[in-house]
């Protein structure tokens, strides 16, 4: 059999097209080397399928003659088990962070230690409750007793009212990212978009790439806000279980559920719904404080001076005139203030600091947790970085590369076309 | 490890913001001075700093109350001292009555004398501190004798003391009883000062002698006896109050030391520390600011 006289056009042919497909591919990384969620791209090439020549060989035996080169796919240059690191990741410092964020709100709230938080106010009410002892006539100390005691209710009032507030908060941020318009369904949905186009575009034999890091960038950022676990449907297909929801997120028939019934989601959203119940503890000892502090002084006062025995609730039930020096009637008499006064330190206040010391700690643990969250996330990423990530110096190389390969494959045409000009110009012409 | 470009520039921001937040929180801690500024950066130290702050607290309105127990009892013993005078130029005109021989003019000129002195006991026992009495027991705002009577009107059993707290659960009693060391006069024949007094008077009006020199001198030494108890008691107690004071201060100092121990930052350290962050910050940015402008293969080729 013979071989076509511009077979080797077409081989060159092949070639240039190829290096110039690949330098698309390179110029396609470059432009998009400082995008997050890019994955770097390649051109597969391959050698073309070789002809076979029957007695090629003066032997008779049969060759195979190669046809060049062609590019075989765009090929996306992903680890995919980075990319489970790097959502286990991202779920834990979603988790840490945010509580870590909570925290400090609440930490903030307490403002302890300072001169001006709650432990202050206890102190200036003890203090005004000891003057009036020394000064049982005065009624200008009893005038202060009631103004120490309204701003100690009011900074109980105000403290719980800033955690209930801060909870609220964290309820609302819950809401907004769970609920319809949320992130979580917003996500969701462009999930059941990009899966209707990157099968169409397997079933038509093609690599959607770029709907492909779309698809991992929503994944990724889902990762953060919960527990993400992605199913591989098979025709270019996922199904995406999230948090601990009922139905799917995304389910194989590729519907979009919105999740409810969380618990325990994980990631940003699950330390939303665990603070709101750290909260919601603080503000039972904050109570307990208050009833405390309350039901002491009312008892030391042998008639009601506060009311409430909630942080919430707690008030001054007496105006200067029914705060109570004696039981005796004698105007210097000091004993019923002094009672108050003996209560400095005791239940209320050791509670109170008790309490802040629980605060503290699970706020330096979620610090820490919150830390550490972003280092793991920082390593994570480093590593999905350094497998799928562009390095403009590793393109430039493979653009000289290709560009060679171009500029030989042309010279290889150029050859050929010398070649037939000698035999289609110059042979024939003897004696011309 | 194969570098990419992303991994240079989030390294570097990463290396960056972590510098700068460990500088940030030194700073907090050199410009408050304070090495715990919320409870997170150190809970046990928090709480800590808390029953502190609260046992500083209590000691320093106690000491307070030391210096106000002080100012009863000083004013208390001056009263007692000009009582005590009075009481003794009493005995000296009580012997000189006691003499059989003097005219009975004579003798009214020293009863004369003997009831302005027990008239300026009378304003020895109505001496005030700020207003209030200091022998009315505990009904402070109330005179306990009235010009001319020798009536008590002060606090009586359950309204006679008043005490002071000097200490964590350490009280004292401040106030001496009046009604014990004067009593209610002739019509209460209690044999207190009040009375003593009106009825030496009297017999030294009648020239009753005997009973002047006798029972009535010793009636008088019983109540001249009575008060330099009561300023022995005072001053005993003095005693106490100085004692829970000087303890107080002690109490002071260590919680105060404490306290600072607790919540104060070491400025040498958090200043020498702080400059360490600030020199990693700046080798980050600069770190940072080669990584980023780093030549590329693209700067060499033409």
């Amino acid at each position: 059999m013979a071989i076509s006289t511009f077979h080797g056009l077409e081989t060159s042919l092949r070639g240039l097209l190829a290096q110039q497909r690949a330098l698309d591919v390179t110029s396609h990384n470059i432009a998009n080397a400082d995008r997050a969620g890019y994955t770097r791209q390649e051109a597969v090439m391959a050698a073309a399928p070789a002809l076979t020549v029957p007695g090629a060989f003066q032997s008779g035996g049969t060759g195979q003659l190669g046809q060049g080169v062609d590019v075989q796919a765009y090929r996306r240059l992903r680890d995919t088990f980075a990319d489970l690191q790097y959502r286990a990741a991202n779920m834990s410092y979603g988790d840490g962070a945010t509580r870590a964020n909570a925290l400090d709100q609440v930490d903030d709230a307490f403002g302890e230690p300072s001169d001006t938080g709650l432990n202050a106010a206890l102190n200036s009410f003890f203090d005004s409750w000891d003057a009036l002892a020394a000064n049982p006539e005065s009624s200008a100390a009893k005038q202060v007793v009631v103004g120490t005691a309204t701003s100690l209710a009011e900074a109980f009032n105000d403290l719980d009212s800033r955690l209930g507030a801060l909870a609220t908060n964290a309820a609302t941020e819950y809401a907004d990212l769970t609920g319809s318009g949320g992130d979580v369904i917003n996500a969701a949905n462009e999930l059941a978009q990009l899966n209707v186009a990157i099968r169409a575009a397997v079933q038509g034999g093609g690599s959607p790439n770029d709907l492909l890091d779309r698809r991992d960038e929503l994944l990724d950022g889902l990762s953060k806000l919960g527990q993400v676990s992605v199913t591989n449907l098979g025709n270019g297909m996922v199904s995406v279980q999230f948090g601990d929801a009922a139905n799917p997120l995304v389910d194989a028939a590729n519907a979009v559920h919105q999740p409810t019934g969380m618990r325990a989601p994980g990631g940003k959203l699950g330390a939303l719904l665990s603070v709101q119940s750290t909260i919601a503890g603080y503000r039972t000892s904050l109570d307990t404080v208050a009833a405390q502090l309350a039901s002491a002084v009312n008892a030391a006062q042998r008639s009601p001076f506060f009311s409430g025995t909630t942080a919430a609730t707690l008030a001054v039930a007496v105006t200067a005139a029914g705060v109570q020096t004696t039981a005796s009637g004698a105007s210097g008499a000091n004993e019923l203030a002094r009672a108050v006064a003996a209560l400095r330190g005791g239940a209320a206040q050791t509670g109170y600091a008790d309490l802040v010391h629980t605060m503290g700690a699970d706020a330096a643990t979620a610090d820490r947790a919150g830390q550490t969250g972003r280092a793991l996330v920082d390593a994570a990423d480093g590593r999905r970085q350094s497998s799928n990530g562009v390095s403009l110096d590793e393109e430039m190389t493979n653009m000289v590369r290709f560009q060679r390969g171009y500029q030989a494959s042309a010279r290889a045409m150029s050859t050929m076309d010398e070649m037939l000009d000698v035999l289609i110009n110059r042979t024939g012409k003897v004696g011309l | 490890v194969r570098i990419t470009d992303g991994m240079l520039t989030s390294t570097s921001l990463t290396g960056m913001q972590r510098a700068q937040g460990r500088a940030f929180a030194t700073q907090e801690q050199v410009s408050t001075g304070r090495r715990v500024n919320h409870a997170a950066d150190d809970p046990d130290g928090a709480a800590r700093a808390l029953r502190l702050k609260a046992e500083l607290a209590g000691v320093q309105r106690q000491s307070q109350n030391a210096d106000a127990a002080t100012a009863w009892l000083n004013a208390t013993e001056s009263a007692l001292s000009g009582a005590t005078d009075t009481l003794q130029r009493i005995r000296e005109l009580t012997v000189q009555a006691g003499n059989d021989t003097l005219s009975a003019s004579n003798r009214a000129a020293i009863a004369d004398e003997l009831d302005q002195l027990v008239g300026s006991l009378h304003d020895q026992a109505n001496s005030t501190l700020d207003g209030r009495y200091l022998f009315a027991g505990a009904r402070t705002t109330t005179r306990p004798y009235t010009a001319g009577s020798d009536a008590y009107s002060g606090g009586r059993a359950g309204q006679d003391v008043v005490a002071l707290d000097i200490g964590p659960g350490v009280s004292v009693r401040v106030n001496t009883d009046g009604l014990a060391l004067f009593g209610e006069g002739t019509a209460a024949g209690d044999g207190k000062l009040f009375d003593t007094l009106r009825t030496l008077a009297a017999d030294v009006r009648s020239g009753n002698a005997g009973a002047v020199r006798g029972t009535d001198l010793e009636n008088l030494d019983t109540g001249i006896a009575a008060v330099i108890d009561a300023r022995a008691a005072a001053g005993a107690t003095q005693n106490r109050v100085d004692a829970a004071k000087s303890r107080l201060a002690d109490l002071q100092d260590t919680a105060t030391k404490l306290l600072s121990d607790t919540e104060d930052a070491d400025m040498a350290q958090a200043i020498m520390t702080l400059s360490n962050q600030q020199s990693a910050y700046q080798a980050a940015l600069q770190s940072a600011a080669s990584a980023l402008k780093q030549h590329t293969l693209m700067d060499f080729l033409s």
